[in-house]
């Protein structure tokens, strides 16, 4: 609730206003006024506000006079808040004079007890309410709430103690019969000649009556609503007419204590009937073995995608962290590596040389030599060799061959003769010439199986 | 729809759904699984490897320093002087004079090799001897192709042509 309130009751002659502000147990009231227009339009509101000094209002509640709305009391069955939204529709389009579309109602809940529940009604003709809502907007007024006036006249006697409510303003009175902080009768009275005590004394006497014969219960207090002199006027010439107590009420005096009410009821958080925000039908949602079944869906479905990233971040922070770990070895460790690679490459030339003895001592043990000379031997230092040589026979070579193959430096090269050649006219006897190259190349021969 | 229509629609849906999810999410997931799962195997293998690589740190440290102090022992003038020099005094006590055909050089690694063709005559005696004294200098030096050549009955002649290689380590400004 705002700081501060602005409240309008708009008739057709006279527009009140009231600025209250709220003060935690309470409410004050700022400025105050009463003002007769000439017609309800945006010039006329817009001065008449101006008059009654609340013109810096963006925003108000607007009253409605009783005597252009229309009240009933329900009793319906007990029900949910849905159920009595449908059921209050249905008798208002019973109780009301207007079809339901040209009316704006609301209703608040008074009572409830022995499987009922008591519900009163407020409604106000389109064509009354939408062009005062129109005239104040077209004024620069926002309109935040529209009540009944009554609703601002109840809410000065919030007590519950029976009483008749009386405000005489505009020209009329409001006479309500109270009790328990709901209206339990209600009624207008055209007033002419202007607040005469006889007059209203006549109203609030023939309101009692009717009262009295509706219900069959008499009501003692007489409520005035005002304060100042004018209403003190009032009082007393009430008091001396219907042989009753009558006390007043405020704040505001006579033209806008009810209009101040409403400013009270609302300060208090009262449950007010508005017309502009009535009850609804809430759309409850209910959630139904298909809704369970979609949303254990959806939530197993979204705990499969969270296990995913999970997993996946798991797996992310892992690798991050090998990286982390592979990066930090890899300088030192390439280091090492070139450096061994270095030492091995100059080992070749020191340490670990081709043992050329071996070679030759191999060669030697695989010569016959009183049947088999070699002319010529080249050794190359990844193992190849190219030996060139005479036989006494072709078996020679062939022993030769052999012995090479079984001897531990040319085991594992590939042996092969070539240019083998028949000489019967060598002198000596060496008939065969024969070339052999041994190479590590074609070493890898595997047989067949 | 009848009953077996819409089961049928039913598991056709649901085929799809699972499909299009294989596709959309499972995919995707499963990609990047494997993705991750690659990458963290190299990871490792390269971890393992570069501990391999360091666990014989010391040892290959030392082996290097014990090489590079035997590459930066003084040889005056230079490399390819100090080994015609060596090669001189081994052919001295092998009893040959060695015939220097050429030379040539190239860079291997972070090393100079410098390689010396030779042609010279001997006996078998002293090729023996001569590989032998190649075979247990203490220098960087390396017999990288022999040819021998012998004739009939005279097997105490025999033409020997030796290639024979060393190396320096290269100046860092000429790696």
């Amino acid at each position: 609730m705002a700081s501060t309130l602005t409240a309008v009751e708009l008739g057709s002659r006279v527009l009140a206003a009231v600025t209250a502000r709220g003060n935690g147990s309470g409410m004050e009231l700022l400025r105050s006024g009463s003002v007769p227009i000439e017609a309800v339009d945006p010039p006329n509101i817009r001065r008449a506000l101006e008059r009654c000094g609340v013109a810096e209002a963006r925003a108000v509640v607007l009253l409605v006079p009783r005597g252009q709305a229309f009240l009933r009391d329900l009793e319906l069955p007990e029900g949910t808040p849905e159920e009595l939204v449908r059921m209050v529709r249905f008798q208002v389009e019973r109780e009301l004079p207007l079809p339901l579309e040209q009316v704006r109602y609301s209703f608040i809940e008074t009572g409830r007890g022995g499987g009922k529940v008591r519900i009163q009604v407020s409604a106000v003709p389109r064509d009354v309410l939408e062009p005062a809502l129109a005239a104040l907007e077209g004024a620069g007024v926002k309109v935040s709430g529209a009540y009944v006036s009554s609703y601002g006249l109840l809410c000065l006697w919030p007590d519950g103690e029976p009483a008749v409510l009386v405000e005489v303003a505009a020209g009329e009175a409001e006479i309500l019969v109270v009790e328990k902080g709901r209206v339990e009768f209600s009624r207008t009275a055209p007033l002419p000649e202007g607040p005469v005590p006889e007059r209203v004394a006549d109203e609030v006497d023939r309101t009692l009556l009717a009262f009295k014969a509706r219900s069959g219960r008499e009501v003692l207090k007489v409520v005035l609503a005002g304060e100042g002199d004018r209403a003190a006027a009032l009082a007393r010439g009430l008091r001396e007419r219907l042989a009753r107590e009558v006390v007043q009420v405020g704040p505001g005096d006579l033209d806008t204590a009810g209009t101040a009410g409403i400013c009270a009821g609302l300060f208090l958080c009262r449950t007010l009937p508005d017309l502009l925000h009535p009850p609804g039908v809430s759309k409850r949602f209910r959630i139904t073995p298909a809704h369970r079944i979609a949303a254990g869906t959806a939530a197993g479905l979204l705990a499969v995608v969270l296990a995913f990233h999970l997993a996946l971040s798991a797996k992310a922070g892992a690798l991050e962290r090998r990286q982390r770990e592979r990066d930090a070895l890899r300088p030192r460790a390439e280091e090492i590596a070139l450096m061994s690679q270095r030492t091995t490459l100059a080992h070749q030339w020191y340490r670990d040389r081709k043992d050329w003895l071996r070679v030759f001592d191999a060669l030697a043990r695989s010569i016959q030599r009183d049947k088999l000379w070699l002319s010529s031997a080249s050794f190359e230092e990844n193992g190849a060799c190219r030996l060139v040589g005479k036989a006494k026979d072709e078996r020679y070579v062939n022993d030769f061959i052999t012995a090479l193959k079984a001897a531990e430096p040319f085991r594992e090269l590939a042996l092969k003769i070539e240019n083998r050649k028949h000489n019967a006219k060598d002198a000596l006897g060496y008939t065969e010439d024969f070339t052999v190259t041994a190479s590590p190349a074609a070493a890898p021969v595997r047989r067949k199986k | 729809m009848e009953r077996r229509s819409r089961i049928l629609a039913g598991l056709v849906v649901g085929a799809a759904v699972l499909l299009l999810a294989d596709k959309v999410f499972l995919g995707p997931y499963l990609e990047k699984w494997r993705d991750l799962s690659a990458r963290a195997e190299k990871a490792d293998q390269e971890i393992q490897k570069y501990r391999t690589i360091l666990a014989r740190e010391a040892a290959v440290r030392d082996g290097w320093a014990k090489v590079k102090g035997l590459l930066e022992k003084p040889r005056v003038p230079d490399v390819q002087t100090h080994f015609v020099a060596h090669l001189g005094e081994i052919a001295n006590a092998v009893g040959v004079n060695f015939d220097i055909k050429g030379v040539r050089e190239q860079v291997q690694g972070d090393f100079k090799e410098y390689s010396f063709e030779t042609q010279f005559k001997l006996k078998w005696e002293q090729l023996g001897e001569l590989l032998v004294a190649l075979h247990n200098s203490r220098e960087f030096l390396k017999p990288a192709r022999i040819a021998v050549g012998s004739q009939y009955e005279k097997e105490d002649r025999l033409d020997v042509d030796l290639k024979i290689s060393t190396i320096e380590i290269l100046p860092v400004k000429a790696r």
